[in-house]
């Protein structure tokens, strides 16, 4: 059983993605065997074809869509940038000599397909309200740092040589420490746990880049961040602290269940409290090295 | 009258913490953070910081291992988390080598050690 793909994807093409990933993502029926299988293979193949991420991204966002279906989209959508993002067209296939040639490597993924998710990732991550799905977002906008970060080493590696600086180093994704302060600074506690999250796995990807231009980006980058993050990790930590010592400080006889009641009521502050206190790690412990 | 830890909790018994083992590897680099200027906001608020929350953290510990406030053990583990992370980063910035320390050592050393003291009254 085939499946016929597109040689390219576009917005017409959402509701066949749909129904291709919400096959895959479902158990086997017993009326139709192989047909998981199928769909599974064909959603393989579509990570390399152009126009194919926005189209898993949209069904993403689409909050209508069911869970596991939006979840499927998801991985698909990190599985496409990890895997092609970084990838650039070699001019003369690498082959062993008395080795079969190799087939031809996938073309790069277009400057379109990133610029449209790019202008949309973000924002789409900062509003969603699912833990899980959240989760894999900022995991996914790491991804497209780092990918973004790789493509442009090249061109930073020589305006570093050339004299210049990290400071100078062209902007990768400009609008991604923007947007991702701008949540910081949200009334919503989801959205700004949300954009913790996405600034924790960033910095924690881009600080494991071992090249010395992406590590010279990375200082450039924390140097930017810190004072904010800096700010919002006493302002978290500071009410944490007070919050707990209230309880040590119940009058005796206090029914243990309102302490308790009290104390499940912080969970999500104290994982807000983690995500900067880790995210402050990497920018302190990698951000500044020994001269 | 007592307080709700003195009639729930023993804060004075000593607890163990295994996350705070992790600290002890060796640190050997110098970075320069101490040398810049967020570092005086940064240790200014830290020192306390680590203070307190490690009372919490042990009033969190010895809560959450009664059968009844099991509820907050997931509170108590995030709150060690952070704490450890605190200490860790303290202790790489000083190019601290905490090997073969008590687990407890690298915080009591960020709040009591002298010399630590005074190179943050220094910046």
């Amino acid at each position: 059983m085939s499946i016929q793909l597109p040689s390219q994807f576009d917005a017409n093409h959402i509701e066949m993605v749909h129904t291709l990933l919400k096959v895959a993502a479902e158990p086997d029926q017993p009326s139709a065997p192989g047909r998981r299988k199928a769909a599974e293979q064909a959603v393989q193949k579509c990570l390399f074809v152009p126009g194919f991420v926005p189209v898993v991204h949209a069904i993403f966002c689409n909050t209508k869509v069911a869970h596991n279906v939006r979840f499927v989209a998801i991985v698909c959508a990190k599985n496409a940038v990890s895997q092609h993002w970084g990838k650039t067209q070699r001019r003369v296939p690498f082959r062993r000599r008395g080795a079969a040639p190799s087939p031809p490597a996938p073309p790069p993924a277009s400057e379109a397909d990133k610029r449209q998710l790019k202008s949309a990732l973000l924002q789409s991550v900062l509003r969603e309200s699912d833990t899980l799905l959240a989760r894999h977002g900022a995991l996914l906008a790491a991804l497209v740092v780092r990918a973004e970060v790789r493509g442009m080493g090249r061109s930073a590696g020589r305006s570093v040589g050339g004299g210049g600086g990290p400071s100078q180093a062209p902007q990768f994704w400009p609008d991604f420490f923007p947007t991702v302060m701008d949540g910081l600074r949200s009334e919503s506690q989801d959205v700004v746990f949300n954009a913790l999250q996405i600034l924790f796995h960033a910095m924690d990807t881009f600080s494991k880049m071992k090249i010395l231009v992406h590590k010279m980006l990375f200082q450039a980058q924390s140097a930017r961040v810190l004072p904010a993050l800096q700010q919002l990790f006493q302002t978290l930590a500071s009410n944490l602290s007070t919050d707990m010592l209230s309880i040590q400080q119940l009058p005796g006889g206090t029914p243990p269940s309102f302490a308790v009641q009290k104390i499940s009521g912080m969970r999500q502050r104290v994982k807000l409290c983690l995500f900067a206190a880790k995210t402050l790690r990497r920018c302190i412990v990698n951000g500044y090295v020994r001269e | 009258m007592g307080t709700f830890v003195s009639d729930h909790c023993d804060v004075h018994q000593h607890v163990p913490s295994r996350q705070l083992t992790e600290v002890c590897g060796v640190y050997d680099r110098t970075p320069s953070f101490a040398e810049s200027p967020a570092a005086h906001a940064y240790f200014s608020f830290v020192l306390p910081m680590l203070k307190q929350l490690n009372s919490s953290v042990v009033f969190l510990e010895t809560i959450s291992a009664k059968d009844e406030f099991r509820s907050v053990a997931d509170v108590y583990r995030d709150t060690e988390k952070v704490l450890t992370t605190m200490a860790k980063t303290v202790a790489k910035v000083r190019g601290q080598n905490c090997t073969g320390l008590h687990p407890r050592r690298p915080v009591c050393r960020a709040m009591t050690d002298p010399d630590l003291q005074l190179f943050f009254l220094e910046h």
